[in-house]
C-alpha cells in the first residue's frame, strides 16, 4: 500500500486545538474553544453560525492578527505549515496580502476614504509584486477592476471610494485583495447588509474567480444560502466550537447538531410560509422546524 | 498583445488628480470657514505680509537708535512714537512681527512635527509602548512650562533657535495626546484592518491610512499651538530670554518700555496689542477650521 505509507499533503491551513480567549472586568473568558480546522487547497470552506460564536474572531487570526485584550490562550495555526505567530513580522507582511487576502464585511468602510483606488492597488501591489513598474501595476488595477464588472476601470481608477455605491466598493475590496493574487481568500460576511441582487452578483463572481484560479476561499457569513450557493463545505459554528461539518447538501439536508437544526430551520423558504403565518391560518398547513430540508432549492427549481 | 500591453496605454494616460481638483477642495474649504475666520485668515495674511514686507515698509531702521527723540509721542514721522533709546517704535513693531511670526511659527511646526508623529506611534502602536510614552510625557507635562522653559533657556542661553526648539518642545505632550486620541478613533477602521491585511507595513499604515484622517486634528493643532507659542515666547522675551537685542521682539519691547510708562504707554501698548491681537486672531482662525473640519475633529 503505497499510498498510505505516503505523508497526507499539508493542509493549507491547520488549526489545532485553538483556544482564543477576551479580557472582560472577571477575567479572561474564552471565545473559541478547542477549535480544530482544516483547509485544502482549492476547497472553499463555508464558515458558520450566530453572531458571537467566534467566526470573525478566527478570521482574523488567520491573518494573523491579533490585538490587546485578546489572547491564544492554547493551540496554533499554520498556513503552509508555518506557525502563524511565530513569525517574524516581515515574514507576517509578506504572508499577507501576498498569500492571503481578505474581504471584510463592509467594503466602503474597508477603503482608505482619503485615497483614490489607484493608490490602493499602487500600494499593495508595490508590496507584494516588486516587478511590476508602474505601468504594469495600473494595468494589473485595471485587470482586476474589470475582472470584477467594472465597465470603465479608467473612471474607477481615479475616484475615491465614497464616489461607489456599496456593492461597488465591496467588489473593489475583492479586486484589492486579489491584486497580489493570493493562494487564500478570507471573506468575513461580505454579503451582509448587501441587497439579494449585489448578493448573488457577488457570489457568482467568486465562483468564477475560483474556476478561473483555483483560489482557496473561506467564507464566513451566518447565511447557509450563501454558503451554499458556494462553498464545498462548510463548517456550523457554535459557542467558540465547529459544532458540525459537511458538505452543503448534507447540511441543509440532515443536520445532525441541534444548533445546525436551529440554523436550517431558520432558512427563509418559498414554498412555506414561515411558522408565525401558520399560527394565524391553520389551513396554510404545519411547518416541522426540524425539516432540514431543500424545500427553497426545490421552491426555485423550474 | 499581451494584457500589460493591452491595458498599459490607456491607463497610463489617466491623471492620478483631475485638474483642478485641489485647488477646488480649497476654495470649498474656505467657503466652510465661519465669516469671522475667513477675516481672522485676512487679517493673519495682512500680518505675515507686513512683516514680510517690514524692509520695505518700516519708515526706519527697527535698530538704529535716536532716529528721533526718547519716547516721542505719536506723530506724522514716527505714527506709534519712539522708544526709551530713540528707536522708531512703529519699525519696530513691524519687524518684531517677523521674529514672532517665524519663532512662534517654526515652534509650533516642531510641536506639530514631533507630537503628530508620537501621537501617531502611540495610538497606532497600543499596549505597552503607548503606556510606557503617555507616563513618560505626563511626567514632562506636569512641570510647569514657563519654568521648564526657562531652566532650559538659561541653561543653553537665549538665542533664537534656542527659544524655537526649547519652546516647540514644551508643547509635544498636548499635541501627542491630542494627535493619540485622534489615530486611536482610526486604528480600529476596516480599513486599517485592510492595510494590515494587504501586508502593508507599519509605517506604511500610520503614514497612508491615519495620517490622512488626522490631518485635520494636526491642522488645528499646529493652529492653537502657534496662538500658545506667541504668548510663551513673549513672555520669555518679556524675561529677558527671548532673541538677543537689539533684535526687535515684542515680548523684549514690552519689558524695556515699561520702565518709562509714565512718560509715553507707546512702547509698550503697540507690542502687546501686536501680541494680542496676534493671539486673539489666531484663535478666531483655529475655532474657524475645526469648525469646518466638522464635528469629527
Amino acid at each position: 500500500m503505497i499510498s498510505s505509507a505516503l505523508p497526507s499533503p499539508e493542509p493549507l491551513v491547520a488549526v489545532e486545538g485553538l483556544t482564543v480567549e477576551y479580557r472582560h472586568q472577571t477575567g479572561w473568558r474564552p471565545v473559541i474553544r478547542d477549535l480544530d480546522l482544516q483547509i485544502h487547497r482549492g476547497e472553499a470552506v463555508g464558515l458558520a453560525g450566530e453572531s458571537g460564536c467566534g467566526k470573525s474572531t478566527l478570521v482574523s487570526l488567520l491573518l494573523g492578527e491579533n490585538r490587546p485584550g485578546r489572547r491564544i490562550a492554547a493551540g496554533e495555526i499554520r498556513i503552509e505549515g508555518e506557525e502563524l505567530f511565530g513569525l517574524p513580522a516581515a515574514r507576517l507582511r509578506a504572508l499577507r496580502g501576498r498569500h492571503i487576502g481578505f474581504v471584510p464585511q463592509n467594503g466602503g468602510t474597508s477603503l482608505t476614504p482619503t485615497r483614490r483606488i489607484a493608490t490602493l492597488f499602487d500600494d499593495v501591489l508595490r508590496a507584494h509584486r516588486p516587478e511590476l513598474d508602474a505601468p504594469a501595476r495600473r494595468a494589473r488595477a485595471h485587470a482586476q477592476l474589470a475582472a470584477v464588472g467594472f465597465p470603465d476601470p479608467d473612471g474607477a481608477l481615479v475616484r475615491f471610494p465614497h464616489q461607489f455605491s456599496g456593492g461597488q466598493q465591496q467588489r473593489i475590496a475583492l479586486a484589492l485583495a486579489l491584486a497580489s493574487e493570493p493562494g487564500l481568500l478570507l471573506l468575513d460576511e461580505p454579503t451582509t447588509g448587501q441587497d439579494a441582487q449585489i448578493r448573488r452578483g457577488l457570489i457568482e463572481l467568486l465562483w468564477q474567480i475560483r474556476r478561473r484560479s483555483n483560489v482557496t476561499l473561506v467564507f464566513v457569513s451566518h447565511d447557509l444560502l450563501t454558503l451554499a450557493d458556494l462553498c464545498d463545505r462548510i463548517d456550523v459554528m457554535s459557542e467558540g466550537r465547529i459544532v458540525e461539518s459537511g458538505s452543503a447538501a448534507a447540511i441543509l439536508q440532515a443536520p445532525a447538531h441541534a444548533y445546525t437544526r436551529r440554523l436550517v430551520a431558520a432558512v427563509p423558504r418559498l414554498d412555506e410560509p414561515p411558522p408565525w403565518r401558520n399560527r394565524d391560518r391553520p389551513e396554510a398547513g404545519r411547518l416541522d422546524t426540524n425539516h432540514g430540508g431543500l424545500g427553497f432549492f426545490r421552491a426555485i427549481q423550474p | 498583445m499581451s494584457p500589460g500591453k493591452r491595458f498599459a496605454e490607456p491607463v497610463a494616460t489617466v491623471p492620478l488628480a483631475p485638474a483642478g481638483a485641489r485647488r477646488r477642495a480649497v476654495g470649498d474649504f474656505l467657503a466652510r470657514l465661519p465669516p469671522a475666520a475667513r477675516l481672522a485668515l485676512l487679517l493673519l495674511l495682512a500680518a505675515v505680509a507686513a512683516s514680510a514686507l517690514a524692509p520695505w515698509i518700516a519708515p526706519f531702521s527697527p535698530i538704529e537708535i535716536f532716529v528721533g527723540s526718547p519716547l516721542e509721542p505719536p506723530s506724522l514721522v514716527h505714527l506709534l512714537g519712539t522708544d526709551t533709546l530713540g528707536r522708531d517704535v512703529l519699525s519696530r513693531v513691524l519687524y518684531g512681527g517677523r521674529t514672532a511670526l517665524l519663532m512662534s511659527g517654526s515652534a509650533a511646526a516642531l510641536t506639530v512635527l514631533v507630537g503628530g508623529g508620537l501621537g501617531l506611534v502611540l495610538g497606532y502602536s497600543g499596549g505597552l509602548v503607548d503606556e510606557i510614552g503617555m507616563r513618560v510625557l505626563e511626567i514632562v507635562a506636569s512641570i510647569p512650562s514657563v519654568i521648564l522653559a526657562l531652566l532650559v533657556v538659561g541653561a543653553l542661553g537665549p538665542s533664537i533657535p534656542v527659544v524655537i526648539v526649547t519652546v516647540g518642545l514644551l508643547a509635544v505632550p498636548s499635541s501627542t495626546r491630542v494627535v493619540r486620541a485622534a489615530a486611536l478613533a482610526f486604528v480600529a477602521e476596516d480599513f486599517v484592518l485592510a492595510a494590515k491585511a494587504r501586508g502593508e507595513s507599519r509605517f506604511a499604515i500610520a503614514w497612508h491610512e491615519i495620517l490622512p484622517n488626522v490631518a485635520g486634528t494636526l491642522l488645528v493643532e499646529f493652529a492653537i499651538r502657534t496662538g500658545w507659542a506667541v504668548i510663551l515666547i513673549g513672555a520669555l522675551a518679556f524675561l529677558g530670554f527671548g532673541a538677543p537685542p537689539p533684535t526687535p521682539d515684542w515680548g523684549a519691547m514690552i519689558n524695556e518700555g515699561r520702565g518709562a510708562l509714565d512718560a509715553s504707554i507707546w512702547p509698550v501698548v503697540a507690542p502687546a496689542l501686536a501680541i494680542a491681537a496676534l493671539v486673539l486672531t489666531v484663535n478666531v482662525l483655529t475655532d474657524g477650521i475645526a469648525r469646518a473640519l466638522g464635528p469629527a475633529r
